[in-house]
């Protein structure tokens, strides 16, 4: 399983996505449920998922799929 | 275990007994949540989490009652002495009197151990209290003998995020979240021990040193010597389970004649009869285990899996996340932790006559086994050729000890889920009931006593349990005809749906022609002769009745 694919599914399981569900166009600015709850859960599951420690500073700029993707891919690279 | 783990744990988890436990800590403890419920789940167990009201840690350990539930301290440093917390900054002045911040710390703890709580702390780094390195060390040294003394379980200060406790309140970084739930879990519900039942190795570089397939049977070392001592001691351990009722099986990745050779050339602790099943393919060893699980009748979290090879290790994790995966050590340094392992998972009390002779009982199972491209064709047959032979003993006088036994570890084919202490078993007996035992035997060998019913003096079932070593053989429709058809009074029985007594569950709805419904169920001796005769004429039954 690719990081993409891995991340689409960190995604629905945090944001209770169908498993069909394009997880790569949620956006903070957009997603009902993505609030600041749901951010820290989000950033959790990331830590978890991918081994890392997410900085406060990055977790702020982490507002969409893409930056998450590619934060991930910068942090594992 | 990290989040899509811990989500496809909690997918696949089919329910079973609750545990409730209050997670005392002062800091968020939602994070740890999901994770907390996937460990139970893979104890086989719904964790019931209680929580603290937020920053509510010391008034509740000051003031309030002990839960009715076991209580888990989830402490960090500035738990016990306040002025070590990141969030107030570096304290000022150097009057802290050590002794005085001490005797606050041992109050603390005091209060949990009176209030019979089980502490987990993380000696994550505090700010400093002096500014002296030495005298802070030396502070936090003693307070660590305290948490000690008080019999308190440590976990690695890196589970500790300072960002993370900064942001949110949340002390643990998500990457650490797993390792956390895993250690509150152990201290609410140690290792299910006991429900480890079957040990699958791997053979390349785990039974023996080397490759078979390519260095063949002369080219591997498996004796007490050079690279084969760790492999040697590592077969020693595994007899001595087997011995204890662990039965073993091995997984390669292999031809059958490959896998084969060394264990037929006789030479190693281990022989093939040791096994209940080798099995050599080139199939996932996810599947084979899967199969060999379904074969045995045995839960996947009844399996542990020992490998070199971190990849198959990941993958049975992966598809089989109930099954405890342990690697083989690459160092003999590590060997003997690995061992305290496999003794844990397999804490054993002294072995019986039955558990020495388990290994042959469940290979006569697979053996007798009806395959499964005729098993809905012509069942009847093959029971019938297996010419099988119940032998009902009345235990109600005598030697009950087996029966008592069976009555208390059987969990799948169980009428109710109630156990029996002797005492119990006696009273009922005392009161005009009965207890009869069955052993069974066919042409594949003797199974032993296998089936447990206890009737009170109103013919009442109270208790009926059958080893899930002889499912699909129709044994208990046979006896269940033979109790409504000998005489004796058989009205009803009690039906209690449990988490696990699916099999159960559908040998009644057989019996009942309907869903039973929970408590005690009417039972029709016409109507069982009717039905289930057929069942009893597959068994040649023998009757031993004391009067």
């Amino acid at each position: 399983m690719t990081t993409e694919q891995r991340l689409q599914e960190v995604f629905r399981a945090v944001f209770n996505l169908s498993d069909q569900a394009d997880a790569t166009t949620v956006e903070q600015g957009s997603h009902a449920g993505w609030d600041s709850m749901a951010h820290v859960t989000l950033m959790g599951a990331i830590e978890s998922e991918f081994s890392l420690s997410v900085d406060v500073g990055d977790s702020i700029e982490l507002t969409s799929f893409h930056a998450v993707l590619d934060y991930v891919n910068r942090e594992l690279s | 275990m990290n989040f899509l783990e811990a989500n496809r744990i909690l997918r696949e988890y089919k329910g079973g007994p609750s545990i409730a436990f209050l997670l005392a800590m002062s800091g968020t403890p939602d994070p740890l949540t999901l994770y907390l419920r996937a460990a139970a789940a893979k104890r086989g167990c719904t964790a019931d989490v209680n929580f603290l009201a937020f920053n509510t840690l010391q008034q509740a350990v000051v003031s309030a009652e002990p839960a009715a539930m076991p209580e888990i301290f989830v402490l960090l440093p500035w738990d016990l002495v306040t002025e070590l917390d990141w969030r107030t900054g570096v304290t000022s002045g150097d009057e802290l009197d050590e002794q005085a911040l001490l005797n606050t710390a041992e109050a603390f703890i005091q209060r949990v151990i009176n209030r019979r709580g089980q502490i987990l702390f993380v000696p994550a780094t505090s700010p400093p209290l002096w500014l002296e390195p030495a005298r802070n060390q030396a502070f936090v040294a003693q307070l660590e003998v305290l948490v000690r003394s008080a019999r308190g379980t440590f976990i690695a200060d890196e589970c500790f995020s300072l960002g993370s406790y900064l942001t949110s309140g949340a002390p643990f970084g998500g990457a650490a979240l797993g390792t956390v739930a895993e250690a509150v879990i152990d201290l609410v519900r140690p290792p299910l021990m006991s429900s480890a039942k079957v040990l699958v190795t791997d053979l390349d570089e785990t039974m023996w040193a080397g490759i078979i397939g390519d260095d063949g049977v002369a080219g591997i070392a498996h004796n007490a010597e050079g690279k084969g001592y760790p492999h040697f001691i590592y077969q020693t351990m595994l007899q001595r389970l087997r011995q204890a009722g662990v039965l073993l099986a091995a997984v390669s990745k292999n031809d059958a004649d490959t896998a084969l050779a060394p264990f037929k050339q006789g030479e190693m602790v281990l022989k093939e009869h040791d096994f209940v099943a080798i099995l050599a393919s080139w199939n996932a060893k996810s599947s084979q285990i899967k199969l060999l699980a379904e074969q045995l009748n045995l839960g996947l979290d009844a399996f542990v899996f020992v490998d070199d090879n971190p990849v198959e290790l990941a993958e049975v994790a992966r598809e089989l996340p109930l099954v405890h995966c342990l690697r083989f050590p690459r160092s003999s340094q590590e060997l003997p932790a690995m061992l305290d392992s496999l003794l844990q998972l397999f804490q054993r009390g002294r072995a019986t006559a039955e558990d020495q002779e388990r290994t042959q009982l469940y290979r006569r199972r697979l053996e007798g086994m009806a395959p499964s491209d005729v098993a809905g064709a012509d069942l009847t047959q093959f029971l019938r050729d297996l010419e099988m032979k119940l032998v009902i003993t009345d235990r109600s006088q005598g030697d009950r000890s087996r029966a008592v036994q069976l009555l208390n570890k059987t969990n799948q084919f169980n009428a109710n889920g109630r156990r029996f202490s002797d005492e119990e078993v006696q009273a009922v007996i005392d009161a005009g009931g009965r207890l009869y035992a069955a052993a069974l035997s066919d042409r594949t060998g003797n199974h032993g006593e296998i089936l447990v019913a206890l009737l009170d003096h109103d013919g009442v079932i109270r208790a009926l349990v059958m080893s899930c070593r002889v499912f699909q053989r129709r044994v208990e429709f046979a006896v269940l005809s033979w109790l409504a058809t000998s005489g004796r009074v058989v009205s009803g029985l009690e039906y209690s749906a449990t988490d696990r007594n699916e099999p159960f569950q559908r040998f009644l709805k057989e019996c009942l022609g309907e869903e039973p419904v929970e408590g005690l169920q009417r039972l029709e001796k016409t109507e069982i002769d009717l039905r289930f005769t057929e069942d009893r004429l597959l068994c040649q039954i023998r009757e031993v009745l004391t009067h």
